[in-house]
């Protein structure tokens, strides 16, 4: 078979066209769309970061800045995320109004989640260098990631919705972080499809699902905690899979003193003041 | 992105989009996803347009995407997934039946293929990439893409058979 018969044979399978879904003007508007999602799924979670960080040192330190509702009591360390080491996967908040996992850009070396983890074979090229930052400031492996996010995150969230919680992007580790309540299924489907990818799977306490329902609940609420002069300002989604945290303005007090009690199964709700969100 | 990049990215789509299109059918075998693995790859390539055209990687950057983008659907058996219509297509015999038939045979055989060996193909004799570029778009090694095109090959000539090239011919 030469050349051109494989030519003509592929030009036999293609057949006859059906007209073409693109426009231009269309492509460069989901471009530009896609590009700003992406720069605010990033800076939001930069800002939560940066609150992170230094609301434990201006408060001093002080572990009762949040409580946990639910009955559940998370370990302290969950809760910060300051330059130590946690024992328990940390998390990054990421404001997601419609309860969608979105991927943290944060992550930094004290970020490491730990406890158990797979790991796919993969990792044992991952290179924590490619994290060096690029002419543009960002994060040389950022494209890398990203693409490998996109690969992996649609396919697990619809094989596993019952136990996916939530991935985000560990460029310092340069790999990505899935977070899914434990399953072997989940694991031998990672480690087989991914292999030649650096993807690091870890526990969490629930499922996307779980928390997007929890979530729904908080906002069906609202005119409740209204009525007791709470003001629900915000529902943030933990892509952990560890908690729920919910900003409220008004009576803070006693939404933590009341928040356990409404909610006393189930997803745990982190409560917070809520920072007034400032628009540049 | 500045003025002049946009307009230079709208270029590249004006001039490429088809044959990111038409190379993504042959490559998966289905319309639909092939819309969606080349719209996936236009996307990407706006985003990384800047840092593209400093390194002059703008071809070899959609081809390793596109390529990637449908490397799930490689796992699955090509066209044995079910693509419901609302109605039930209609095959009485037209003036295109012996044409139609022919596309379905081949369509048929390259559906036989593993996925890389079907990229290669496509790569290769579509696209007129060198072996290196397809192995670049592939993600493997220039000796690798010579076994996949090789054996390719092999397995399109004994699944179709030399018949069909020289009826083809006639034709």
């Amino acid at each position: 078979m030469e050349e051109r018969d494989v030519r003509r044979l592929l030009s036999t399978a293609l057949g006859t066209e059906p007209p073409s879904p693109f426009d231009t003007a269309g492509v460069v508007t989901r471009g530009r769309r896609t590009r700003s999602r992406r720069r605010l799924a990033a800076s939001s979670g930069a800002v939560l970061a940066v609150v992170a960080v230094t609301l434990p040192l201006v408060v001093g330190l002080q572990p009762s800045a949040t409580t946990v509702a639910g009955g559940r009591e998370s370990a302290p360390a969950m809760r910060s995320a300051g330059p130590t080491v946690s024992p328990s996967p940390s998390r990054t908040a990421v404001p997601s109004p419609g309860g969608a996992v979105v991927p943290s850009t944060t992550t930094t070396p004290s970020d490491m989640p730990t406890g158990r983890v797979v790991l796919t074979a993969g990792c044992a090229t991952a290179d924590p260098s490619a994290a060096a930052d690029d002419e543009h400031g960002l994060p040389a492996n950022q494209p890398k990631l990203m693409d490998l996010y996109d690969r992996v995150e649609p396919v697990v969230k619809r094989r596993f919705p019952q136990v996916y919680a939530g991935g985000r992007l560990a460029n310092p580790r340069d790999r990505i972080e899935l977070f899914r309540k434990p399953s072997g299924a989940f694991d031998e489907y990672v480690l087989r499809e991914f292999a030649r990818d650096c993807v690091a799977v870890f526990d969490a306490r629930y499922s996307a699902k779980e928390v997007k329902a929890r979530a729904d609940q908080i906002m069906a609420d609202r005119p409740y905690w209204a009525a007791r002069g709470i003001t629900v300002a915000q529902v943030s989604f933990d892509n952990t899979g560890q908690v729920l945290p919910v900003g409220v303005k008004g009576d803070v007090a006693r939404a933590r003193a009341e928040f356990p009690d409404r909610y006393r199964t189930g997803v745990p709700i982190e409560v917070s003041e809520a920072a007034e969100i400032k628009f540049r | 992105m500045h003025g002049d990049d946009e307009q230079q990215f709208t270029n590249w789509v004006d001039a490429r989009a088809s044959a990111l299109r038409r190379t993504a059918f042959l490559i998966c075998g289905d319309w639909h996803a092939a819309d969606d693995a080349a719209q996936a790859t236009l996307t990407k390539l706006y985003l990384a347009w800047p840092r593209l055209t400093r390194r002059d990687d703008i071809d070899g950057y959609a081809w390793r995407v596109l390529t990637r983008s449908l490397t799930d659907e490689w796992r699955r058996p090509w066209r044995r997934r079910e693509h419901p219509v609302e109605l039930v297509p209609d095959r009485a015999a037209d003036d295109h039946t012996g044409q139609v038939d022919q596309q379905r045979l081949v369509l048929d055989a390259l559906a036989g293929l593993p996925g890389r060996q079907r990229a290669a193909l496509v790569l290769r004799f579509w696209q007129d990439l060198s072996v290196e570029e397809t192995a670049a778009a592939l993600g493997c090694s220039p000796g690798a893409v010579k076994s996949h095109t090789f054996r390719g090959l092999q397995a399109l000539r004994v699944r179709l058979g030399d018949g069909f090239l020289i009826e083809q011919k006639g034709a």
